[in-house]
């Protein structure tokens, strides 16, 4: 870390390589898009190189990095250039029957085990994870794939627990929603 | 004991920011014992309760399938050229200042307008000036060089209104 924030760009190179799949992790589940991901991913960590002089060590680097790949999806994201995404998720959700997992999820009804494949109900969740608002999949995202507590995910998008709760509950309800009705559709 | 059913739609509704919340395990006091109460005699919200442990498994589970050929794209250093972190620190909030800016760009207009009111201003040579004299009738006098001037009387001939004669001196 010391070798990394004085310049060693191959110091910075073993950090690049132990922290990458979880930077990349948030980064697709926030865009929903492979190489759009991995670009993301590429200046997250472009910025972190550039501020490394002024990390100081009072959080983890882990949160550090999260927060900074949170915010350049985020900044991607609100400038509207996931629009094109969004499609994806109509392709992807648009083949769903009534017996496959993303039925099982939306419907009324307890989930059996049929042995539908995860794999598509994954997918259509990623997918539909593309139709919230920029906050409501951030917050979605670090809870339920970063596993962060509501204090964690406040410090990271600075601002307070009870917008964390409220962005999360409403997130839910409208990727439910979502989900329900390309099901019924 | 079962709540009539538009008693128990209106508390589901009341309740679901909470529960939302109870799943993550962050609800805490008298706020996570009512969701106890309700979730023990609300089989709507239970089904509600396991849906959202479901996105949230189904979702991790999606996301850890990514593989080493996912991360190929995601090399250091970059393809583009670095600048050293202790040189070039970034600042997002650079350039979100716009005084420093404004006060260069109003600095650059006065010191152009500055330099062209300083710029000597020099008289072509070939323009005369043209004095009157004080005369019964009007004469005008164009001084030339130190030899030379030309002197306009300007007289009335009667049948004329006025009449222009003009000659070197």
């Amino acid at each position: 870390m010391l070798k990394a924030q004085k310049g060693d760009t191959e110091a910075f190179g073993i950090l690049v390589e132990r922290h990458r799949q979880q930077v990349y992790q948030v980064a697709l589940a926030m865009v929903g898009h492979a190489e759009t991901a991995r670009d993301l991913t590429q200046d997250a960590f472009l910025r972190a190189y550039e501020a490394i002089a002024r990390f100081r060590g009072d959080a983890k680097f882990t949160t550090w990095l999260r927060r900074i790949v949170t915010n350049v999806c985020l900044d991607h994201l609100r400038k509207g250039e996931h629009r094109m995404v969004v499609a994806s998720y109509e392709e992807k959700l648009g083949s769903g029957d009534e017996d496959s997992e993303v039925g099982i999820l939306t419907s009324h009804r307890e989930a059996p085990d049929t042995g539908v494949s995860r794999k598509e109900l994954g997918a259509a969740i990623v997918a539909a994870l593309s139709a919230l608002t920029p906050e409501q999949r951030t917050v979605l995202i670090l809870r339920e794939i970063e596993g962060l507590s509501y204090e964690e995910i406040a410090k990271t998008m600075d601002c307070a627990t009870g917008t964390v709760m409220s962005r999360l509950f409403y997130g839910r309800r409208r990727l439910q929603a979502l989900l329900r009705e390309h099901h019924e559709g | 004991m079962t709540q009539p059913q538009s008693m128990s739609d209106a508390l589901c509704e009341a309740l679901a920011p909470q529960l939302s919340a109870y799943a993550d395990n962050e609800l805490w006091g008298s706020d996570r014992e009512q969701v106890i109460r309700h979730l023990a005699e609300c089989d709507v919200c239970r089904r509600t309760l396991a849906r959202y442990r479901t996105m949230g498994e189904t979702l991790r589970e999606a996301m850890n399938t990514v593989t080493a050929r996912d991360l190929s794209g995601i090399t250091w250093p970059p393809h583009r050229a670095l600048t050293s972190p202790r040189r070039a620190i970034y600042n997002p909030t650079r350039w979100r200042d716009p005084w420093p800016v404004l006060a260069g760009a109003v600095a650059l207009i006065m010191l152009l307008i500055g330099l062209q009111i300083l710029r000597p201003v020099t008289r072509p040579s070939n323009i005369a000036e043209i004095e009157q004299l004080d005369a019964a009738d009007p004469v005008m006098v164009i001084p030339g060089d130190e030899e030379r001037m030309t002197i306009i009387w300007v007289f009335d001939t009667g049948d004329r209104s006025e009449s222009v004669d003009s000659g070197p001196t």
